[in-house]
């Protein structure tokens, strides 16, 4: 096997040593440089929102969606264990957060939002947030 | 670019002569069926006329997503009959007699429209060219019927093919003919400083002028697509690779890069850089590691790793 | 309070929900807007042991998303085993 591997490195080398402008699929960007590039990029110079006001304001987000229990809500309360909803619920009040604060909150991030508070912590850690 | 393409247009009999010897695949499962063949003409000389089962058992398949819970397989018997040779023919006998909601493609029933592929005894084949009599025997009187392998159920036997249709537009499957109107223009509007006009490359010119009638094509350069264009789509190939299972969204498959190789050696096409440029990316081409399950299974007896492998070639001598 | 962790199935579900309602929103016909809602309610109550019924509506689903992105589009009708 070993021997095997040997050959087949030499082989290559040759190969890019007669041929000078080899393109190989190694050779291409990874995308993940250009993406991390490209966000850098992006990055504004934002300003974070107040606390207090963010908490106000996502509260009443959440209040205006019909199946919450108006009693039961506070900053700190989950969606699921507190407010008593599901899944499709909690996606449609992440989204109306996201309205309210001019986002577009990537899916991965929008799915770890369980609770009030984590919204806020959310909002208030993202310099876009308006 | 446009001046390489043009030299690139110039060097491709150069590098086919160079790519045709270097690499053939044997089709493995003509010579598995010849030893079959020679085998069963040996064994029948002492034991007679191979023996036949009187009733078959169809496995087929069946799930209706609004109705079903849970995929099933159903069994149905059927007499084996000499009159109705293909499997094709069988499922009809079992729709029309047994099983009125089955559901399954067909149009042509001789193998040229591609739309009854499916999984048969655990290989990709088409219903139509399926010949129950060869894979049935009284100790093995049964035949199983899947959909093909990693498709999108629609009902039953009918997947869902969209995705395998993107792809394939995503080649461009047509003759090109824009650059070369550019390149053309190009040159004759500016040319290059210490352009000298040379008698065999106004000949090249002219032979790139725009066609006004026919494109014609030589009988080498026409043989060059034996063995490509007849290629039926039928994704035999491509849901049999496993690479093609695991990397589905971004791997173009056997079946459509063979295509993109049939468009790549057309002498009647222009756009051979564009092409290459579009296949050279780390998933849509190179994800084909020679598993070599798309010979073994083509309905058409056509060869999709030997074009993978000559289109890499070209990309690697570009 | 532990976070509740969603199964791969239900996120591709709530990711394709998520896009289908923004493409709603930008019909501006709260009609279609209520018919996903509903629609997806409605299918809420499969067995999540039933997972092939499920990848094949979520199958259907990024048709009828795809079909609901063109500018063209004005409307969505769902098709089920109920309707």
């Amino acid at each position: 096997m070993p021997s095997f591997r040997n050959i087949t490195t030499f082989a290559r080398f040759t190969k890019c040593a007669v041929n000078g402008s080899i393109m190989r699929p190694s050779m291409i960007t990874p995308m993940r440089y250009a993406t991390a590039h490209s966000s850098e990029v992006v990055q504004p110079s934002g300003t974070f929102l107040n606390k207090d006001v963010v908490t106000e304001r996502v509260l009443n987000v959440v209040r205006r969606y019909e199946k919450v229990d108006q009693s039961k809500l506070t900053a700190e309360s989950n969606f699921y264990n507190d407010l008593g909803l599901d899944s499709l619920d909690t996606a449609e009040v992440v989204m109306e957060v996201e309205n309210e604060f001019q986002l577009e909150i990537p899916d991965e991030e929008a799915f770890k939002l369980t609770s009030v508070n984590d919204c806020i912590q959310y909002v208030t850690s993202n310099p876009l947030a308006k | 670019m446009l001046t390489n393409s043009k030299a690139l247009a110039r060097t491709i009999p150069a590098i086919r002569a160079t790519i045709q010897p270097q690499v053939r695949f044997q089709s493995t499962s003509e010579t598995v069926l010849g030893l079959g063949q020679r085998l069963k003409s040996i064994f029948s000389s002492e034991d007679g006329p191979k023996k036949m089962p009187e009733l078959v058992q169809y496995r087929i398949f069946k799930y209706d997503p609004q109705v079903d819970n849970e995929p099933y397989i159903q069994s149905w018997y059927l007499e084996y009959s000499k009159n109705s040779p293909m499997l094709l023919d069988d499922l009809f006998r079992i729709k029309n007699t047994k099983d009125e909601g089955l559901a399954f493609r067909r149009s042509c029933r001789e193998g040229i429209c591609g739309s009854c592929a499916m999984n048969v005894n655990g290989k990709n084949a088409l219903a139509c060219t399926y010949k129950v009599g060869d894979h049935i025997s009284d100790v093995k009187p049964y035949i199983s019927v899947y959909p093909l392998p990693h498709m999108p159920i629609v009902k039953d036997l009918a997947v869902d093919m969209k995705h395998f249709y993107m792809q394939y537009k995503s080649i461009d499957p047509y003759l090109k003919e824009v650059n070369v109107l550019d390149s053309f223009i190009k040159d004759r509007i500016n040319p290059k400083p210490g352009f000298k006009h040379d008698r065999r490359l106004s000949k090249f010119h002219f032979t790139l002028k725009p066609h006004k009638k026919e494109n014609l094509q030589s009988k080498k350069n026409r043989a060059l697509i034996d063995g490509l264009y007849e290629c039926i789509l039928c994704a035999c190939c491509s849901t049999s690779c496993p690479s093609y299972w695991w990397n589905r969204d971004k791997y173009l498959g056997p079946a459509v890069l063979l295509q993109a190789y049939r468009w790549v050696v057309d002498s009647r096409d222009r756009a051979l850089k564009e092409r290459l440029d579009y296949l050279n990316d780390v998933y849509r081409l190179y994800r084909c590691h020679t598993i070599l399950n798309c010979i073994k299974c083509c309905p058409k007896s056509l060869s999709p790793a030997e074009a993978i492998s000559n289109i890499k070639s070209m990309i690697s001598l570009t | 309070m532990k976070p509740r962790r969603l199964s791969g199935l239900q996120m591709q579900v709530l990711s394709v929900y998520r896009i289908m309602l923004r493409a709603a929103k930008e019909k501006q016909d709260a009609s279609i807007s209520r018919m996903v809602r509903s629609e997806f309610r409605k299918n809420s109550s499969i067995p999540v042991t039933q997972h092939h019924r499920i990848e094949w509506m979520l199958n259907q689903s990024r048709g009828k998303l795809e079909l609901m992105q063109s500018p063209n589009c004005t409307n969505v009708t769902f098709f089920g085993p109920d309707n």
